[in-house]
C-alpha cells in the first residue's frame, strides 16, 4: 500500500503543473474588428494586410517579406484621385541570384482591374522596383484587384516543395 | 536464467518506479501539451452521431470505422467519454494517456524483473522503451492512443501470466483471460498475445505451455471475422502484400526501432549512423544468444510476433506501430546492459542520443501542427457568439495548417455547416489528390459573393486566432467579381460600384436612377461583332413632359438611341458597338436623356431607370 500511495504521489506531482499551465492558456483569441477599409499601399509583412493578400503569396518570412508563387494577386483600394487622375502601381521585390542563376531572366507583368500594363524583364538579381501608370479609367472608389505574372519561376524541389517566383516586401498605389 | 549483480540491492523501491515515471515525463513532455489533430476531429465527432437511439449507440461503440477497424475502448469510449465531459479541452486527452503509460511502465518493470531477475534491468527496461522513437505519435497523438492502451493490455495479460506461473493461483490465469479479451478492444495487434504467451511458457514454464493453447481461440475467431465480414478498404496503403517485400519490411522497422534510422537526413544524424547502430545493435543481440538463448530467442521474438501482423503492409510502414513490438528489445537491451555493462553502455548510450533526437523532432512537429489548429479553432469557437451563420470563409490557411486536420472537419464540432477557403487562396496549398484533394472547400468568386449576400461570416487566420474580415473581404470579392466579370454590369447590385462614373443615383429595389446623363465602364467586344445589350424601365413619371429621347454613345461615338412613349415599359436594346472599340481592355459606354422629370416628393432630376449592360 505504501509502494502505491508513493507512485500515485508521483504522478500527480508530474501532472499537476502542466494541468496549470494549460488551464491559461485553452481560451482562443478573436479579434472582431474590421472597419471594412483596405490599404493602398501594402508591407506584406503587416499582418493587418494578409486578407489584401488573395492569392499566390506564402506565409511570412523574417517579419520581412514573402515568397510568391509564379501568379499572385493583391487587392488594393485605390488612392482617392486614383478615379480621377490615375495612379501609379509600385511592387518592391526582391529577386534572389540563386533563382536568377537557374531561369536567367524573368518577365513581370501586371493586370488592374482587367487592364493590362506593360511587362518588364528582370535579368539581373537583386532588389526591384516594378512601377507602372494605371488610368483612371482602371480605377474604382472602392477596391482594385491587381494580377502579376511571372514568365518562369522555379518549380518545387525535394529542398523546397514550393513553386518559387520573387520575394515581395510591398505592393501599393502612389496617387498622382 | 537471471544475471544476479550485486548490487540490485541500491535500487530503492521508490526510485526503481520514480525514475522510470521522470524519464518518460521528460522525454515526453510536449506531447501532455499538444492539442488534436488530424483524426481526432473524426472521433470527438463522435456525440453528435448519437441522437438517442440504440442503434446509434450500437455503431457508435461497435460499428467498423476506418480500416474496419472496431477499436471500442481504446477510441470510441475513450474519446466519446473525454470530449463529453471536457469538449476541445485536449488536457485531460493527454493526463489519460501518460498515465496509462505509467502503469504500462509499472507493468513492465515487474515483467523484467520476472525475466531478468534483475531490478537494474527492471529499471532501464521502461527508460529504453520510453526513449524509443516509435513512441512519439503514440503519446503526442490522441488517435494513436489505441498503441498506448493495447499495450497496457498486452503487457498486463503477460504480467498474470508471469504471476500464474510463479505462483499457480487461479485468479491471475483469469485476470490474464480479462486483459487479453478486453485487449481487443484496444488493437487488432493483440491477436499476437497467445503467440507470447505459448512461446514464454514453452522456453520458461513448460508444464503451462499446453493451457496457453486456448489463447489461439480468440485470436482464431477474431481473425476470421476480421477477414471475413469487415469490408476491405480500397485505401492502397492497407493492401497486404504477403512477398519478398516483408523482410524489406522487416528491415526498415529494425532500423527505426534500434536506431531511429531513416532513409533521409532530418537532422545531425547521417545517414549511415542509423543503419551502423541497427547492425551492431543486431550483432549485439546475437551475440547475447552464447549467454541467455531463453531470454534473448523470446525478447527477439517479442519483437517479430507483435509485428508479424503489419508486416505485409508494406505501403503503410507507421513509425507508432512499433509502440508494443520495441517492449521485447527494451527488456533485451536492459539485460544486455546489466549484464555486459561496459560494451552495451556504448551502444545504449548511442541509442538513447539519436531516439531521443528524432522522438524530440517528431513531437515538436506534432506540436506546433496541433497548435495551429487548435489556435483556428478555439479562435472560431471564441468568435461564435458574435455571428449566427453556419457558413464560414477562411482566409490565410496554408498548406501545412489545412492538412492537420481539415479533411476530418472539426468545424462542424463548432457548429460550422460549412466552411470554404476564401477564392485563390486555396493556391498556396498543396493539393494532394492522393489524399483527397482540397476541391471540395474551393469556391468560385461567385459562390462567394452568394455566401457573402447570405451572411456568411470571413475570418483571416493569424498567428495566435482569428479575425473577422468580412467588412474587407466584401470589398475584395466586389474587386476580383468585377476584375472576372468585365463584361457585364448590373448596376442595380453593389459588387459594381467601381464601375460607375458619375451620373448615378443609390441602388432602389435592384435598379438605378440615372440623371441627366451616366457612364459606365466594361470591357470592350472581343470582336467587332458583338453588340451591346442594354436592360431597363422606364416609369410612366419621366413621360410627363411628353416623349423621352435616350442616346447611348461608346467611348463617345453613338451606337444607338431610343424614344420612349409607353408609360411603364420595361425595354431591351441591342445595339452594335463600333469597330474601333473591339479588342479594347475598357470602353466607356455614355447615356443621356433629352429631359428629366421631378416629382412631388422626390427633388432629384430624374432620366430613366436602369438594370444590366452586357457584351454579347
Amino acid at each position: 500500500m505504501r509502494r502505491l500511495t508513493i507512485l500515485f504521489l508521483c504522478v500527480i506531482a508530474l501532472l499537476l503543473p502542466a494541468t496549470a499551465c494549460k488551464k491559461k492558456r485553452q481560451r482562443g483569441i478573436f479579434k472582431a474588428s474590421d472597419d471594412g477599409v483596405l490599404a493602398t499601399m501594402v508591407h506584406v509583412a503587416d499582418p493587418r494586410a494578409a486578407p489584401q493578400l488573395t492569392k499566390g503569396f506564402y506565409p511570412i518570412e523574417n517579419q520581412a517579406w514573402r515568397w510568391t508563387q509564379s501568379k499572385f494577386s493583391v487587392s488594393l483600394r485605390p488612392p482617392l484621385t486614383g478615379p480621377k487622375n490615375g495612379a501609379r502601381l509600385v511592387l518592391k521585390f526582391v529577386i534572389p541570384s540563386v533563382v536568377l542563376d537557374k531561369l536567367h531572366s524573368m518577365k513581370l507583368s501586371a493586370k488592374v482591374n482587367g487592364f493590362d500594363l506593360t511587362p518588364e524583364e528582370y535579368t539581373r538579381p537583386g532588389d526591384q522596383t516594378y512601377s507602372r501608370d494605371v488610368p483612371a479609367i482602371a480605377l474604382p472608389t472602392t477596391a482594385v484587384n491587381v494580377d502579376f505574372m511571372l514568365d518562369k519561376a522555379l518549380p518545387p524541389s525535394p529542398a523546397d516543395n514550393r513553386e518559387l517566383g520573387v520575394i515581395v516586401s510591398s505592393v501599393g498605389f502612389e496617387a498622382k | 536464467m537471471t544475471p544476479t549483480g550485486q548490487g540490485q540491492r541500491l535500487v530503492p523501491f521508490p526510485l526503481l518506479y520514480a525514475i522510470p515515471l521522470l524519464f518518460c515525463f521528460a522525454v515526453h513532455w510536449l506531447a501532455i501539451r499538444t492539442w488534436f489533430s488530424g483524426d481526432d476531429f473524426a472521433w470527438l465527432g463522435l456525440p453528435l452521431e448519437l441522437h438517442g437511439k440504440l442503434a446509434d449507440w450500437l455503431d457508435v461503440f461497435f460499428g467498423p470505422r476506418a480500416q474496419g477497424t472496431v477499436r471500442t475502448l481504446s477510441e470510441r469510449v475513450y474519446f466519446l467519454t473525454f470530449t463529453s465531459i471536457f469538449g476541445l479541452n485536449a488536457l485531460p486527452f493527454r493526463i489519460w494517456v501518460f498515465l496509462t503509460q505509467f502503469v504500462n511502465i509499472a507493468l513492465l518493470i515487474g515483467i523484467t524483473r520476472r525475466l531478468t531477475g534483475s531490478r537494474w534491468a527492471a529499471l532501464l527496461a521502461p527508460m529504453l522503451w520510453c526513449a524509443n522513437a516509435g513512441l512519439a505519435v503514440s503519446m503526442g497523438w490522441s488517435s494513436a492512443y489505441n498503441e498506448i492502451c493495447c499495450s497496457f493490455f498486452l503487457l498486463a495479460s503477460f504480467y498474470c501470466l508471469l504471476r500464474y506461473t510463479e505462483t499457480g493461483w487461479r485468479r491471475y490465469w483469469i485476470l490474464q483471460w480479462a486483459a487479453f479479451l478486453l485487449g481487443f478492444g484496444a488493437l487488432e495487434l493483440i491477436v499476437t498475445y497467445p503467440a507470447i504467451a505459448a512461446l514464454y511458457t514453452w522456453l520458461f514454464a513448460r508444464p503451462y505451455f499446453r493451457r496457453t493453447l486456448w489463447l489461439f481461440i480468440p485470436s482464431a475467431l477474431f481473425t476470421a471475422v476480421h477477414f471475413l465480414f469487415v469490408p476491405k478498404t480500397p485505401d492502397p496503403s492497407y493492401r497486404m502484400y504477403f512477398d519478398a517485400s516483408i523482410p524489406t519490411t522487416l528491415w526498415k522497422y529494425w532500423t527505426f526501432s534500434t536506431a531511429a534510422g531513416r532513409p533521409e537526413v532530418l537532422d545531425w544524424r547521417p545517414v549511415w549512423l542509423g543503419i551502423a547502430l541497427s547492425i551492431l545493435i543486431a550483432i549485439g543481440f546475437l551475440l547475447l544468444l552464447r549467454t541467455n538463448v531463453r531470454l534473448t530467442v523470446f525478447c527477439l521474438a517479442w519483437f517479430v510476433l507483435v509485428l508479424l501482423p503489419i508486416l505485409p503492409l508494406k505501403n503503410h510502414v507507421t513509425e507508432y506501430y512499433l509502440t508494443m513490438p520495441v517492449i521485447g528489445l527494451a527488456i533485451l537491451g536492459a539485460w544486455a546492459l546489466v549484464s555486459y555493462p561496459r560494451a552495451a553502455a556504448v551502444l545504449a548510450l548511442l541509442y538513447v542520443v539519436v531516439s531521443i533526437t528524432d522522438l524530440r523532432v517528431a513531437d515538436q512537429y506534432f506540436y506546433e501542427r496541433a497548435r495551429r489548429m487548435k489556435k483556428l479553432v478555439l479562435g472560431l469557437q471564441a468568435a461564435r457568439p458574435d455571428y449566427k451563420g453556419t457558413v464560414v470563409l477562411l482566409s490565410g490557411v496554408d498548406s501545412d495548417l489545412f492538412w492537420s486536420g481539415f479533411f476530418d472537419d472539426p468545424f462542424r464540432l463548432l457548429g460550422i455547416r460549412e466552411i470554404f477557403l476564401t477564392p485563390g487562396s486555396e493556391k498556396a496549398i498543396d493539393p494532394h489528390p492522393e489524399w483527397g484533394g482540397i476541391d471540395r472547400f474551393v469556391i468560385p468568386v461567385d459562390h462567394a459573393q452568394e455566401l457573402l449576400a447570405d451572411n456568411a461570416v470571413v475570418f483571416e487566420v493569424q498567428h495566435e486566432g482569428v479575425e473577422d474580415v468580412t467588412n474587407t473581404y466584401r470589398s475584395i470579392v466586389a474587386a476580383q467579381y468585377a476584375a472576372s466579370h468585365k463584361d457585364y454590369v448590373d448596376v442595380g447590385r453593389p459588387r459594381y460600384e467601381g464601375r460607375l462614373g458619375p451620373g448615378w443615383y443609390p441602388i432602389e429595389n435592384g435598379y438605378r436612377w440615372m440623371g441627366k446623363t451616366a457612364s459606365l465602364k466594361m470591357t470592350g467586344p472581343q470582336s467587332a461583332s458583338q453588340r451591346l445589350a442594354i436592360s431597363g424601365y422606364c416609369p410612366g413619371a419621366v413621360l410627363e413632359k411628353g416623349p423621352l429621347d435616350l442616346n447611348v454613345l461608346v467611348n463617345g461615338e453613338k451606337v444607338g438611341s431610343k424614344v420612349f412613349k409607353a408609360p411603364g415599359e420595361r425595354f431591351a436594346m441591342d445595339l452594335p458597338v463600333p469597330a474601333s472599340a473591339a479588342g479594347q481592355s475598357s470602353i466607356t459606354v455614355s447615356l443621356e436623356v433629352d429631359h428629366t422629370t421631378t416629382v412631388a416628393s422626390d427633388s432629384r432630376a430624374l432620366g430613366m431607370i436602369f438594370g444590366t449592360f452586357r457584351i454579347k
